[in-house]
């Protein structure tokens, strides 16, 4: 198939967009974790997300050319209608969320006291552009800045590794196992480029399954790396700052160079960008070959429209902002649309295929 | 869709530059030094901010005064001052480009958490600013007159950052510092610094010991006696100069790769072990007999290690049992390693701390005897 992308493009994709909800990871949003702790969380995150992500992964490794919704089409048209429109719902929430993290995360940390609608108005439409583009360009500009996000976290950490001492990490403790599980629980489910592969499964070339595994641990190791540099290098200081990230970055050194969040935001703010601009075309996908009309790019712009007004209801102060990011709507919808329902219509689907066969053979 | 993208990038060329968001240069205050000082009546805070209006022409003769001006504002908490010194100046401060950050004695000794409540909350300050406590206020260091050309906040900044090669101050970012004040165990520290006369009547900015905190309160002042110990002890200097007294001559020694490593007994863990380990490099050796020779090196050598240990053992003493202070990160250890022990000892610390047993261990080696030959007596 013409403009299908390579696992190593996929795999940067899966890397730039989730790396962005490392970096602005928050303290204190779903449960209180000290540094020890927040590192076994990341290891039990890497357990969650690949058991959480085995229906996807046994789809793609069984169906490997064939998008979801075709799949789901040969049970139903009907049902593939309302499961297209569905989980085009979905990724359209979970694009706001994104967008409405980043946004408070901008607003906190980088520019108080301006508006920042016409920066995420300006920000949706270079995803409406991206989107129209397709999924290759998207692609070929996550491979740029994944790269770029690799040097500045290796600047990063080689800019904070001397003051790090490991004693500021505390163990973790009894009563913290819970807090733990349900840290890792949350951070698992925002793995939602996962489910999103069903529905581009088409346009992958190479084995997906093997690039989500691979992502997933690149992914982990990274995270627990991160959070072991933060929590030695500063301390009680990062349990005290929303972004604890975000403050590591701007107490690293690398050489002459200082100052590097600055130079990390602007990346940041393309991974925003990126990950909001896959969204949208996964939502767009979605809704196209669930529709079966030949307008993607107002399905686009309606996409980016919603999420828009997303952003403006949930944005309007901090607790509706911080309600949002700790609701459970998120994680529901991972378990129903990443877990629970491509093990149901895929079962759907093998019992229809087997059917076809034998009436087929008769 | 080509006109669009057209459009959107000539649209982002712009955004930002509307009169509403911006801000011209001179109309920000580019502060390079914050004072804090408090009493009853509030705080005061002393900057010292670029003279923006006079400093845009290149190759300017202006002398400090010219380059630099300080404001001084009142009010009752950080932020009030702060907004008093925006009325004061007509300016909007700029915090970020602060290089340094002194708080009087007088915060310092006053819960020094809650006036850097500010600095840890707003986004335009830097979380690595280095901080230190004046002896005396923090404004008279601030307005100290070090003479032309001479910016209090470069001076303050290089002193702090000269700690690492001559061992007489340290630096301290605020967010090491705030994590150790957060800490329940932990000591805080910082550099302090006073002012004074030189020859020429000129005001000079040294160092002037390393203040102690434990509890959010300003516990003791390590001098030139113990100050070396925690330096050590703390891996705080790369090299510093170590003065011996051998067959009573003075021998000069440059210590160097001065590695120090803590660890908590495995069977008692109100027992640590302190081991210092470090290179020497005979620099100069004021004895009308020029020559060393290898006796005399393994000699050298001993001393050096014994004087080490010494000041290593002295400040131990000093913040374990007069302080109270925990320096090395002991309850850490403990907490990582022990926690149910932790738990109990937590409660009181202090005087758990008094009981605590250091065993300190130098080691060191002569590198570099110097450019003489070496005597074959």
């Amino acid at each position: 198939m013409k403009n299908q992308i390579s696992s190593a493009q996929l795999f940067c994709i899966l890397f730039v967009c989730r790396l962005l909800g490392t970096f602005t990871y928050m303290s204190q949003l779903q449960t209180t974790l000290h540094a020890g702790s927040r590192i076994v969380a990341t290891g039990v995150c890497f357990l969650f997300s690949i058991l959480s992500a085995i229906p996807v992964l046994l789809y793609l490794q069984k169906q490997n050319n064939v998008s979801f919704l075709n799949a789901v089409g040969i049970v139903s048209e009907k049902t593939a209608g309302i499961i297209g429109i569905s989980y085009a719902a979905f990724f359209l929430f979970a694009a706001i969320i994104t967008i409405t993290r980043f946004g408070l995360f901008a607003g906190t940390v980088l520019v108080q006291n301006t508006g920042l609608y016409i920066s995420v108005f300006f920000l949706l439409l270079v995803c409406v552009y991206c989107v129209y583009q397709g999924l290759q360009p998207l692609a070929r500009t996550a491979v740029i800045f994944a790269v770029i996000l690799l040097f500045s976290l290796i600047a990063v950490i080689a800019g904070t590794i001397g003051e790090c001492s490991l004693i500021n990490i505390p163990g973790i403790r009894e009563n913290e196992i819970p807090n733990i599980i349900k840290q890792a629980f949350f951070s698992a489910c925002r793995n939602i480029e996962i489910p999103a592969l069903l529905f581009i499964a088409e346009e992958i070339k190479g084995k997906a399954h093997t690039v989500v595994l691979k992502f997933i641990t690149a992914f982990s190791i990274i995270s627990a790396l991160l959070f072991t540099v933060a929590g030695g290098v500063l301390g009680e200081y990062g349990d005290q700052q929303i972004f604890p990230l975000f403050t590591l970055s701007s107490v690293a050194k690398f050489g002459f160079v200082e100052r590097m969040e600055d130079l990390l935001t602007g990346i940041w703010i393309v991974c925003a960008m990126l990950k909001t601009a896959f969204l949208l075309y996964v939502a767009s996908q979605c809704l196209q070959k669930s529709l079966h009309k030949e307008i993607k790019t107002c399905h686009t712009a309606i996409g980016a429209v919603l999420i828009f007004a997303g952003y403006l209801l949930f944005s309007a102060d901090i607790p509706t902002t911080i309600r949002l990011l700790r609701t459970w709507l998120l994680p529901a919808g991972y378990i129903i649309f990443a877990i629970l329902l491509p093990i149901v219509l895929y079962l759907l689907f093998v019992r229809k295929e087997k059917k076809l066969q034998k009436e087929n053979r008769i | 869709m080509k006109f669009l993208s057209v459009l959107l990038c000539i649209v982002l060329l712009f955004t930002g530059c509307s009169q509403s968001a911006s801000t011209e240069l001179s109309n920000r205050l580019i502060i390079e030094a914050i004072g804090i000082d408090s009493d009853e009546s509030g705080y005061k805070v002393s900057v010292l901010a670029l003279n923006t209006l006079q400093t845009g022409s290149a190759g300017s003769t202006e002398s400090p005064d010219g380059i630099a001006k300080v404001f001084t504002a009142k009010g009752n908490s950080i932020a009030d001052a702060f907004s008093q010194l925006d009325l004061i100046s007509a300016q909007i401060p700029l915090y970020s480009q602060a290089r340094v950050l002194i708080i009087g004695k007088e915060t310092a000794e006053n819960q020094p958490l809650s006036a850097l409540n500010f600095f840890i909350r707003e986004h335009t300050t830097r979380d690595d600013i280095p901080v230190a406590v004046a002896e005396t206020t923090a404004n008279k260091i601030i307005t100290a007159d070090l003479g032309k050309n001479l910016l209090v906040s470069k001076v303050t900044a290089d002193l702090l950052s000269s700690g690492k090669r001559n061992g007489q101050t340290v630096r301290v970012p605020l967010y090491s510092f705030v994590s150790r004040l957060l800490n329940e165990t932990d000591a805080a520290y910082l550099p302090v610094l006073t002012v004074e006369k030189n020859a020429q009547k000129k005001d000079e900015i040294r160092a002037a010991g390393i203040a102690l905190f434990a509890n959010d309160n300003y516990t003791a002042t390590l001098n030139n006696k113990t100050m070396n110990g925690f330096l050590y002890a703390n891996n705080l200097i790369d090299s510093t100069l170590l003065e011996i007294d051998y067959n009573n001559k003075n021998i000069s020694l440059t210590v160097r790769k001065i590695k120090t490593k803590t660890e908590i007994n495995e069977k008692d863990p109100s027992v640590f072990s302190v081991a210092v380990s470090f290179s020497c490099d005979i620099i100069e050796h004021n004895s009308t007999n020029q020559d060393l020779n290898e006796q005399d090196i393994l000699q050298i050598k001993l001393l050096a290690q014994e004087k080490i240990k010494k000041y290593t053992e002295d400040f131990l003493y000093y913040t374990l049992h007069d302080c109270g202070c925990d320096c090395l990160g002991f309850g850490k250890r403990i907490r990582n390693k022990y926690p149910t022990y932790y738990e109990q000892i937590s409660k009181n610390y202090t005087s758990f701390l008094k009981n605590v047993q250091t065993v300190v261990i130098a080691e060191g080696a002569i590198h570099r005897p110097g450019r003489e030959v070496l005597s074959g007596k």
